[in-house]
């Protein structure tokens, strides 16, 4: 066979190009591994994979490098000092591929211990979703059983207070008539009839509250009634620069509710809110339905103070209420509580302290169309 | 007297016995990124075939290492800037030849490496990859 000659020039270009693209990409391999433990730095992956790129890297540059080295080597005539220098980097490669092919031959132990570990976390994430739930479950429990008790006292003590209040009134009225509108009797009688009406009107609420268990339910269109509530509140509020923003949902599916229950609702959230709003400000009240499709939510948000975290707790709690004596009986959003509850419904809250709060009420679609 | 002589061709046993052991390596990372299923993520594919391309490379340098070996001494001649130059006879000399241009494989196989990486740290950081 005769000889052939065949030119070394190509090998030379892709050596030189190979070597060079190696030493780019090594580095941007080992950025990226870097980035990825970074980002997460207890994930045993992104851990096992930064030695193995790191193991690469070291063969990458101690091969690439050598190879442009010889080059530059040969052609200053060094002859020698290439032939020590591919001994060495030679050896440097070997050790490389055992460490490279050891770090390998742990991945799947690493895997493994990672799986277990992100099973474990979402267990305990569950267990923890659980424990939230049962405690909320225990708190509304409690909030229930605190308003029937108290529903059935408000009865019996409203009963007693009512008749004396309403005589107490009803003669101081008729002495008013009697006297001349100025002078300090004038003055002390009108006293007592104002502190009267404070009285009759907490046992109205106590009551209103304690009667919350009687309710007639017909198909209503919730939008109609809110609309009716905001007829009456309104102009009110937007004499003090309070303007509602009315977000309402075409069509709601069919509800049946009682609709004075459901007004009295509205305007005790309306009147929350107003409350809550020191100054101009904007109530926004829209309807809407679950993602789901299982409740009709009505939303009531103000731009007011809103509520500190460590009395927002209390807000349904019967008396509570953070307005000065005489300014309110701390019963409007107990009794909301009990009405919305009585449709099978729930309210719930949202509030951060300085820019406002927003009040939902959740109530059932009906199942079946009404007649 | 209780060590050993290392002398000339166990060197050259040693880096081929590592590349062995880096092929199979690479074989059983693959299997793995296979069996855990971590292919059906884009990132994960492109490692397995750099891993892949890194099996095809050990192959490569280990067959040109055995070349090496039994080619003679005239097969190569001449020097580096006048126009490096293989002689050689028949098919062991071609196959020398397009074997010794390893980084056809390793570049292809640092470029899938590189790609799967981004892939995996994009997803992490949440942006389209």
């Amino acid at each position: 066979m005769n000889p052939i000659s065949l030119t070394m020039a190509p090998l030379k270009i892709v050596d030189i190009a190979g070597s060079a693209l190696m030493i780019i990409f090594a580095f941007l391999c080992l950025h990226d591994a870097l980035a990825l433990k970074r980002k997460d730095p207890r994930n045993v992956i992104w851990i096992y994979l930064l030695w193995l790129v790191s193991g690469l890297f070291i063969f990458v540059i101690s091969r690439a490098a050598s190879h442009l080295l010889k080059y530059t080597l040969i052609s200053m005539g060094h002859f020698s000092g290439w032939d020590h220098v591919r001994q060495v980097t030679g050896s440097i490669n070997t050790i490389v591929f055992v460490i490279v092919g050891a770090i390998t031959l742990f991945f799947q132990r690493v895997y493994h211990i990672y799986r277990q570990m992100a099973e474990d976390r979402d267990n305990i994430w569950r267990g923890n979703k659980e424990i939230t739930m049962r405690k909320t479950m225990e708190r509304q429990l409690r909030q229930a059983d605190k308003l029937a008790s108290l529903g059935q006292l408000s009865a019996g003590v409203a009963h007693e207070i009512n008749n004396p209040l309403g005589l107490i009134l009803g003669y101081t009225q008729l002495i008013l008539k009697e006297v001349e509108d100025k002078g300090q009797l004038h003055e002390d009688l009108k006293v007592i009839e104002r502190h009267t009406m404070n009285c009759k009107k907490i046992v109205e609420d106590l009551l209103k509250f304690s009667r919350a268990m009687d309710t007639t339910k017909t198909p209503a269109n919730l939008n109609e009634l809110l609309s009716e509530v905001l007829s009456v509140v309104e102009a009110n509020f937007e004499k003090d620069k309070v303007y509602i923003v009315k977000q309402l949902a075409g069509e709601l599916p069919p509800h049946t509710a009682d609709p004075d229950k459901m007004r009295q609702v509205f305007m005790n959230l309306f009147m929350n809110a107003y409350q809550a709003i020191e100054g101009p400000g904007t109530i926004t009240v829209s309807t809407s339905i679950t993602p789901d499709g299982q409740h009709i939510v009505i939303s009531f948000a103000d731009t007011g103070s809103g509520i500190p975290n460590d009395i927002i707790h209390k807000i349904f709690d019967p008396f509570f209420t953070t307005k000065p004596i005489g300014m309110g009986t701390g019963l409007g959003l107990s009794v909301s509580y009990g009405i919305i509850k009585d449709h099978d419904g729930d309210i719930r809250v949202e509030s951060s302290p300085g820019i406002g709060s927003i009040f939902r009420a959740y109530l059932p679609i009906d199942k079946v169309p009404t007649e | 007297m209780a060590l050993q002589l290392h002398l000339a061709p166990s060197g050259l046993y040693a880096h081929q016995l590592a590349h062995v052991f880096f092929t199979f390596s690479m074989g059983i990372f693959s299997y793995w990124l296979q069996k855990n299923r971590l292919i059906e993520q884009k990132g994960w594919r492109y490692i397995q075939i750099s891993a892949l391309l890194l099996i095809l490379w050990n192959i490569d340098a280990m067959a040109v290492h055995m070349l090496e070996v039994w080619m003679s001494d005239d097969a190569l001649s001449g020097t580096v800037l006048s126009g490096y130059s293989l002689t050689g006879r028949g098919f062991l000399s071609y196959l020398y030849y397009f074997l010794k241009m390893d980084h056809l494989i390793c570049v292809p196989a640092i470029i899938f490496l590189f790609i799967g990486l981004r892939r995996l740290r994009l997803k992490k950081e949440g942006k389209p990859g």
